[in-house]
């Protein structure tokens, strides 16, 4: 990434805002053990439900642990699987991406009738089943996630790899006889990174969402873990008397996703220069 | 024609039988004894005898591909089993639930198309003024909402705190308006964007420039006109996402206590219900799979490029 590339990125106010949000949620995730005003899994019955106070910034909730440190302590929880969310599939898809575009032949086409079979599924169902048979726990959402959307980022992969095949530097490299994994290594890989990269940022935002949609049924992410689906999953039997419990942990999803989106926007519009030129006329 | 249609419905076939192998490995390698979750479902205390018991009545001690033929052999005639739970064929509930899900699930594409189409137009003819950055603002924050809390804020507002609608339930009109508005919004941001850069590329399209020069009103040049041309896409992609509905639809009934596939289904996860968890996936999974023909034989039918091609 250059300089002309950072520089429009931090042209766009909200792309700069979201930067900052998400820097402090970094923070916030990191540092959660000092930042906390209290022990976050405390149960404290005599103060169940209390509204904001000075002990307890936001309040209590059903168990009186303060609302504030479960919180902060959810950013790591929210940001923390995300990325490993995203990391392996990643890892994953690059590798098989890569395989399958690269060789070609009947390893691709096998690979394409494995992708039509596997993108048949709804990723949400498929990623619900898996943790209904496996049981609900932080490994087990980590391995749903991963299995059920991987495909969709390897059959992307594949796609870049061919049309990065095709370009004169690489088969130049091919005809010099530079060894395919050489080649795979040095040229197709670095070049694919970028735009992979971009798409991950791009989509950690629904990942976000989907972590969060599994604990709120009940089989993601199990309390106490202050996860923030989880804690609106917890809360939604107090609506009628506290809707602020539910509100709280609503409104982090939507920052953190909504941050995730504008700078995954903002990185498109940045690398892309024919986005431009359409948004130009 | 006949031989395209012909040969994109022989396609699935082989689609649908992977996606059922599939599941059904799924099902039956991970790590978890469907005989152990049957007996503790049915409140048998579990001994080795009555799990050897079981797995004989189930068929559990087969080889695995026998028993996915016995499964397959069933399902094609429409026995998926009985529920662990219930003990009544599976069939039959997932077809007492299917109507809810299908109510949900329609008139919420029809909901958001209708609040798109507005937002989307307008907001490509005023371009880059207050209403797009308004409606680009909302989408944004559409699109970042997760369906539950914006289940949850609609109850609390317009049920609890108005009383305008049931809290939840499934029952007439008034019932239905909160689901299925909930769901809709989750993807009026996809479409209200779409819609807007398709109004805009025909927009500048020489055909409404002569229109303009014949002096034709610009109210029927865009209702006539342009609106024809823009809004294929979004017909095509809201075909699409008809499965994307059918699998938001599991929290949205599940906000809503909405008497649905989708709560039947994630009561079944909890609860390890193999034979309801089996059904549903193979039976949702068709559904998206016939949809997707449907589309694709809809393209054929109006767009001659495409039965040349084969694929879209």
């Amino acid at each position: 990434m250059n300089s002309v590339v950072l520089k429009k990125l931090m042209n766009n106010k909200l792309t700069l805002i979201s930067c900052i949000m998400l820097v402090l949620m970094l923070v916030l995730a990191l540092f959660a053990p000092w930042l906390t005003p209290h022990d976050p899994n405390f149960v404290s019955l005599e103060h169940k439900l209390e509204g904001p106070s000075s002990t307890y910034l936001l309040g209590t909730d059903h168990l009186g642990r303060d609302i504030l440190s479960r919180l902060i302590y959810g950013t790591q929880i929210s940001l923390g699987i995300s990325f490993i969310v995203m990391v392996l599939i990643i890892l994953i898809s690059v590798v098989i991406g890569t395989f399958s575009g690269y060789i070609g032949g009947v390893i691709d086409r096998i690979f394409m009738r494995f992708c039509d079979l596997l993108m048949a599924f709804p990723s949400l169902i498929l990623s619900l089943a898996l943790l209904g048979i496996l049981g609900p726990g932080m490994v087990n959402v980590i391995f749903a996630m991963v299995m059920s959307y991987w495909i969709w980022y390897a059959r992307w992969i594949r796609g870049m790899v061919i049309t990065a095949k095709q370009q004169n530097f690489i088969q130049a490299a091919r005809i010099a006889g530079t060894p395919s994994y050489k080649i795979i290594l040095f040229h197709i890989i670095p070049t694919i990174l970028p735009p992979t990269i971009v798409l991950a940022t791009l989509n950690l935002g629904s990942i976000i969402l989907s972590i969060s949609g599994l604990s709120f049924l009940g089989l993601g992410i199990q309390p106490p873990t202050p996860e923030w689906g989880a804690m609106l999953n917890d809360s939604k039997q107090f609506l009628k008397s506290n809707p602020m419990l539910m509100l709280y942990p609503g409104v982090c999803i939507m920052l953190v996703v909504m941050a995730f989106n504008f700078i995954g926007d903002a990185l498109r519009d940045a690398l892309d220069p024919r986005q431009e030129r359409i948004e130009v006329k | 024609m006949a031989w395209f249609i012909v040969k994109r419905v022989l396609s699935i076939i082989p689609i649908i039988l992977g996606v059922s192998i599939i599941t059904f490995l799924m099902v039956h390698l991970l790590p978890v004894d469907p005989a152990e979750a049957y007996l503790r479902l049915s409140k048998i205390p579990i001994s080795d005898e009555a799990v050897q018991l079981v797995r004989t009545e189930l068929g559990l001690d087969q080889p695995l591909y026998t028993q996915y033929l016995n499964w397959l052999s069933g399902a094609i005639r429409l026995d998926f089993g009985s529920s662990y739970i219930t003990k009544n064929p599976v069939w039959e509930e997932m077809m007492n639930y299917l109507p809810a899900t299908l109510e949900l699930t329609f008139s919420s594409i029809i909901l958001a198309f209708l609040i798109s189409l507005p937002i989307g137009i307008f907001s490509a003819l005023y371009k880059d003024r207050l209403f797009d950055h308004f409606s680009r603002t909302l989408s944004f924050v559409g699109a970042a909402t997760p369906s539950f809390c914006l289940g949850f804020l609609f109850i609390y507002i317009f049920s609890l705190k108005l009383g305008y609608f049931p809290v939840s339930g499934r029952g007439g009109l008034v019932h239905l308006i909160l689901p299925s508005l909930t769901l809709a919004l989750a993807s009026v941001a996809v479409y209200t964007r779409m819609l807007r850069g398709s109004t805009i590329d025909e927009l500048h399209q020489p055909y409404v420039l002569y229109a303009r020069a014949r002096g034709i009103r610009e109210k029927i040049i865009i209702g006539k006109h342009v609106l024809k041309n823009a809004i294929t896409p979004l017909i095509t992609t809201m075909g699409m996402h008809i499965g994307h509905k059918l699998s938001g639809s599991i929290i949205v009934e599940n906000v809503f206590a909405w008497p649905g596939m989708g709560r039947y289904f994630v009561n079944a996860l909890s609860a390890r219900d193999y034979p309801v968890i089996l059904c549903y996936v193979v039976l949702v999974t068709t559904i998206i799979i016939i949809c997707n023909l449907l589309i694709d034989i809809f393209h054929a039918v109006i767009d001659p490029r495409v039965r040349k091609k084969g694929v879209y």
